[in-house]
């Protein structure tokens, strides 16, 4: 019964996108003038494959995925670290408030040619962006995880007399691994596009400069297929996320 | 009789617990006293909503006193069991009873002497390892209590221990209470709105009356019975005139 109902939802979720490939290749081949303004899926999966032979489709899909999951660990880890250490000091986070506010609202990819300046065009520069622009929505989110424990809870630990210490790694770490969670889970879509900005601005290869490059040529395939290849890795962060959850919240509780 | 045994681990007095402001203050308890001997056994029963446990949160130290004392021998190791059983959601039952043990003594639930014995007692064995999502409100309950014990606290405040044990597992869990404060010559203050429970289980009740609460009554129990035991109590021949004696002193208090 669930196995047809399973084989039944992937039927009808892969329906809409083959009938909107369908469409669209028919569309192009109809009128191939539409051919330079819109490519056509023959031609990505062609782009695709041609460059998968030569090696360079890997290069650049290693590098932005480099990039990105730097950024993202390092952004996470820095944020859920401060973020959780605020719970701390009611008066530290009251004086960082707007501070986190002003920070976590403003469009950090305004930020991302002043870092490229700073750390060069390579890797580590684009590792930054990418880590800058998940550091606040990790911060925000596991401060709020923090401070939002169930005063009963807290109570509970005050009967037992612990240490602040103490109720920090038994109660706030565990009961705030939801929120740091979903800041996981935002964060893989900002990391990526992180990396990708510092890449458009200035690089020599990665997803982002595959498709500025080849907007500069007006190969729509190849734009198409870079924009492809980002889902593809979004995917792949997003199921990887998804998997440390419960291995995550096994080791909080073991070793806290 | 011994010096020490007149020595009280805890004595209340003149006890005055108001909430909201000055000008608006709800009085709660109002001049309540009452004393705790080394291995006794004290119930506090009274009409539901009188205070009860606002008594026992301000003598755990949870919240100040408005006015009067609460004086306890010194370095006195208070177990606080509170009326809801406050499991963490993310540690197993096994885990959520050694809590307390491990916060005050660095044992974790292998390395805890108690520990199994009393929750097989209790009827829990073979739920070691359940989530309290996955436990029903008596077995919560249960490891509770089992948490409060573990830590071997000189005094137990013991809030509505067993509110939602069916009558069969009441009877066993009073058992192994009163049998674990014999052997550790534990004391206990027992919240209950269950004059049965009362007379079965204590040497002094007293009676509170409706909010604002003042003691009505204290009375001690003397069953003549070798041990007690909550089965034996309630077969005495005792326990009916101590049940009417009760009842009438509640309700006596309640039309004052």
């Amino acid at each position: 019964m669930n196995n047809t109902r399973a084989r039944f939802l992937t039927f009808y979720r892969a329906l809409p996108l083959v009938v909107f490939l369908a469409a669209w290749e028919f569309a192009v081949r109809r009128n191939p003038g539409l051919k330079f303004f819109f490519g056509s899926p023959m031609d990505i999966f062609r782009d695709i494959y041609a460059r998968s032979l030569d090696g360079s489709l890997l290069k650049d899909v290693a590098v932005t995925f480099v990039e990105a999951s730097l950024g993202f660990l390092l952004g996470n880890l820095v944020g859920t670290i401060v973020g959780l250490a605020l719970w701390y000091s009611r008066f530290a986070m009251d004086v960082a408030k707007p501070y986190v506010v002003a920070l976590g609202s403003a469009p950090i990819f305004a930020f991302a040619p002043l870092l490229i300046i700073w750390f060069g065009t390579g890797l580590y520069s684009k590792v930054m962006i990418a880590s800058l622009s998940t550091v606040f929505v990790a911060l925000v989110q596991s401060y709020t995880g923090a401070s939002e424990v169930s005063n009963d809870q807290l109570r509970l630990m005050q009967t037992f007399g612990a240490t602040r210490m103490q109720t920090f790694r038994k109660v706030v770490a565990p009961s705030s691994i939801v929120w740091v969670i979903s800041a996981f889970r935002l964060n893989v879509g900002f990391a990526l596009l992180g990396a990708f900005i510092g890449e458009f601005i200035s690089s020599n290869q990665g997803l982002g400069h595959l498709i500025l490059v080849a907007t500069g040529l007006f190969d729509i395939s190849m734009v198409l297929s870079g924009v492809f290849l980002l889902c593809a890795l979004a995917f792949v962060l997003n199921f990887l996320v998804a998997r440390s959850e419960p291995i995550l919240r096994q080791l909080v509780v073991r070793y806290l | 009789m011994i010096a020490g045994q007149l020595t009280p681990l805890l004595r209340v007095s003149q006890l005055v617990k108001s909430f909201g402001t000055p000008t608006a203050a709800t009085l709660v308890l109002d001049g309540i006293d009452l004393c705790l001997r080394p291995n006794q056994v004290c119930a506090l029963v009274g009409p539901s909503g009188c205070g009860k446990s606002t008594l026992l949160n301000v003598i755990s130290g949870l919240e100040e006193p408005t006015t009067g004392s609460v004086e306890k021998t010194v370095s006195l190791r208070i177990g606080y069991m509170m009326q809801d059983a406050l499991l963490l959601p993310w540690r197993t039952l096994i885990q959520n009873a050694s809590l307390g043990a491990e916060i005050q003594n660095g044992e974790t639930h292998h390395s805890c002497d108690d520990l199994h014995e009393l929750f097989e007692k209790v009827g829990l064995k073979g739920f070691e390892n359940h989530y309290p999502s996955t436990a029903s409100g008596g077995m919560k309950q249960r490891v509770a209590l089992v948490r409060t014990l573990v830590t071997r606290p000189e005094c137990a405040l013991l809030d509505e221990p067993f509110s939602s044990l069916d009558f069969d597992v009441k009877i066993r869990v009073q058992r192994i209470l009163l049998d674990f404060l014999r052997q550790r010559r534990m004391s206990a203050l027992l919240v209950t709105h269950d004059i049965e429970d009362a007379i079965a289980l204590s040497d002094e009740i007293v009676v509170l009356s409706n909010r604002p609460a003042k003691v009505g009554a204290t009375i001690a129990v003397e069953l003549g019975i070798e041990r007690r035991d909550p089965v034996e109590a309630r077969k005495s021949a005792d326990f009916p005139k101590y049940f009417s004696r009760i009842w009438e002193e509640m309700r006596q208090i309640s039309h004052e």
